[in-house]
């Protein structure tokens, strides 16, 4: 595997070979993320059109990447996020196409701006998901960051479809009484 | 809680996401739902003219990084007795940046050789491809003088300059293959199975050890032994087009095996398939090892004229070890992760891949374009 370096320097030198490494590399991760939070409210055509436009902003946008911030997987990670979030919020506004039980599941949406999270809440929250130790931190993250349903989760962590539910909601009720009402 | 932990999540920076994400998260992809995404950002990047349709063939992902390299043996005139004189020979990398490459050759005579004499003698690696299991070279050996001789000649890499290790103890022991009418040029495909799957990115860096011409009688042989540190080196790119074809199938066979994978490349087909129990048994051990033998199994191959050729398995790969020339492999196990139609032991079968038109296996119908 090549190192964040030698994709990002291939990706400026020769930018389609760049591409063609870096959606070789990440193309499930993107999938993943895109998926996640589209999944059900939106078609597969979609949500594909949302990865492609992923990699092409990695693309468009590739002389401001600085690996000094992060690696390159957290930056196409963090693109991912915003682009499903904004489809998300566009077809939030087209009407009646995201019902409102999809919205309270999948969140997000309109309700990021009356939900006031700052940074420092942010980090209060990481540090405290990974406190819950394996694997319940890992299942917290697959859950709520990537949008994962309960039987893939049971099934990429070898475990029981109800453990994993026990495992959230205990998770939760830890999260709670460890942020208090920083969240 | 719930919508807050996600909205938090939403709005993560770099560095936040960098702590959260780990390694193998992300679910599966299916090949040809890849495939249509790529070619998607390379239209957006006008990299691309037209966005490929969905097609139900899943092929590509191929890995070929294929390079001409050009190994030239300068010798003078040798009799049968006299192999030590081409000591020592210049070979001259023609490959890449011209550098000389083997400082040094020489040849070995091993048992008892017969005859021969080569006015000079010219080794060209003519293509050089790999899938994530192995790598195969062809290799031109030409000579100014009739190469006599019989048998399978062969070429060797040696062990311990070769970064990833080869399959069991055919380290080193690259094979076949190739009889030729020609006796001024022998091709040889070498076929090195690996312990360890390539991927994309990985560079794979080897040494041409020797190769061997086989005499008359098959315990006579002469080893031309090249050394020197010169390494041949190459990165591997499931991207890029080559020999291989890849089709991802998914199709559920009889007794609830699934083929999951083919491989076509000019010399084999490779079906990948779980729930091995079916295609191979197990004997009981004639000589005190577990003899893994294959089911009579046919494949047929359809080709774009519309004909059709049946073959054989001819062998069972994985934890399966081949025995050469054998009909018969002895297992560490039972499991096979793949079946080979075609293979190395039948010089014969070169699949002209893009007159493949698909395969039937079991009466399935898999296109592959």
């Amino acid at each position: 595997m090549l190192s964040d370096k030698e994709i990002y320097s291939l990706l400026t030198t020769n930018p389609e070979k760049g591409i063609a490494r870096i959606m070789n590399e990440y193309m499930a991760f993107v999938y993943t993320i895109v998926y996640g939070k589209l999944s059900g409210i939106t078609s597969k055509q979609e949500i594909e059109e949302c990865v492609s436009d992923v990699f092409y902003e990695v693309y468009r946008t590739r002389s401001s990447i600085d690996l000094e911030k992060g690696s390159l997987k957290a930056y196409i990670a963090v693109l991912s996020k915003r682009r499903a979030v904004d489809l998300f919020r566009r077809l939030v506004k087209r009407v009646g196409e995201v019902s409102t039980d999809d919205l309270n599941l999948l969140t997000s949406g309109e309700n990021v701006e009356n939900s006031v999270i700052n940074a420092e809440t942010s980090e209060i929250l990481l540090t405290e998901i990974k406190n819950l130790g394996e694997p319940d931190s890992q299942v917290i993250i697959r859950k709520y960051y990537l949008g994962q349903s309960t039987k893939i989760i049971s099934k990429a962590l070898g475990l029981k479809p109800n453990t994993v539910d026990k495992k959230v909601s205990r998770a939760l009720v830890k999260l709670k009484q460890a942020l208090g009402g920083a969240i | 809680m719930e919508e807050r932990i996600i909205t938090a999540f939403d709005n993560l920076d770099i560095t936040q996401t960098e702590r959260l994400i780990g390694e193998n998260m992300e679910i599966k992809i299916k090949n040809k739902d890849r495939r249509r995404i790529e070619s998607a950002v390379l239209e957006k990047m006008g990299a691309k003219k037209e966005r490929r349709a969905y097609a139900p063939r899943k092929l590509v992902a191929v890995a070929l990084a294929a390079m001409l390299l050009t190994l030239t043996i300068t010798a003078g005139a040798v009799n049968e007795w006299d192999f030590n004189r081409v000591l020592p020979a210049i070979v001259q990398n023609l490959f890449g940046n011209n550098e000389k490459i083997l400082d040094n050759m020489h040849s070995e005579i091993k048992n008892n050789v017969v005859s021969n004499t080569f006015e000079g003698l010219e080794l060209e690696i003519t293509s050089l491809y790999a899938d994530e299991y192995s790598i195969t070279m062809t290799v031109d050996v030409v000579a100014e003088a009739p190469i006599l001789g019989q048998g399978v000649p062969r070429v060797n890499l040696i062990n311990n300059a070769c970064n990833r290790s080869v399959v069991e103890d055919n380290i080193g022991m690259g094979t076949y293959q190739v009889h030729s009418e020609d006796r001024y040029k022998i091709t040889i495909v070498a076929n090195f199975n690996l312990n360890d799957e390539i991927s994309t990115g990985d560079s794979f860096t080897f040494t041409v050890g020797n190769f061997v011409i086989p005499r008359f009688n098959h315990d006579d042989e002469v080893v031309y032994t090249l050394e020197g540190d010169a390494e041949i080196k190459f990165t591997v790119d499931l991207l890029a087009k080559g020999n291989n074809i890849n089709a991802y199938p998914d199709i559920t066979l009889k007794n609830g095996n699934i083929l999951t994978r083919v491989v076509l490349n000019p010399f084999e087909i490779r079906l990948f398939i779980d729930g091995r129990e079916d295609y191979i048994h197990r004997n009981t051990a004639p000589d005190g090892f577990g003899y893994g033998y294959i089911k009579e199994d046919v494949l047929s191959i359809v080709a774009k004229n519309g004909m059709v050729t049946d073959y054989t398995a001819l062998q069972a790969y994985g934890p399966v070890i081949p025995r050469t020339g054998a009909s018969y492999w002895y297992a560490e196990d039972e499991n096979v992760t793949y079946l080979s139609f075609g293979s190395s032991f039948d010089n014969d079968i070169l699949f002209d891949i893009d007159d493949i038109a698909g395969i039937i296996f079991r009466g399935i119908e898999i296109p592959l374009y």
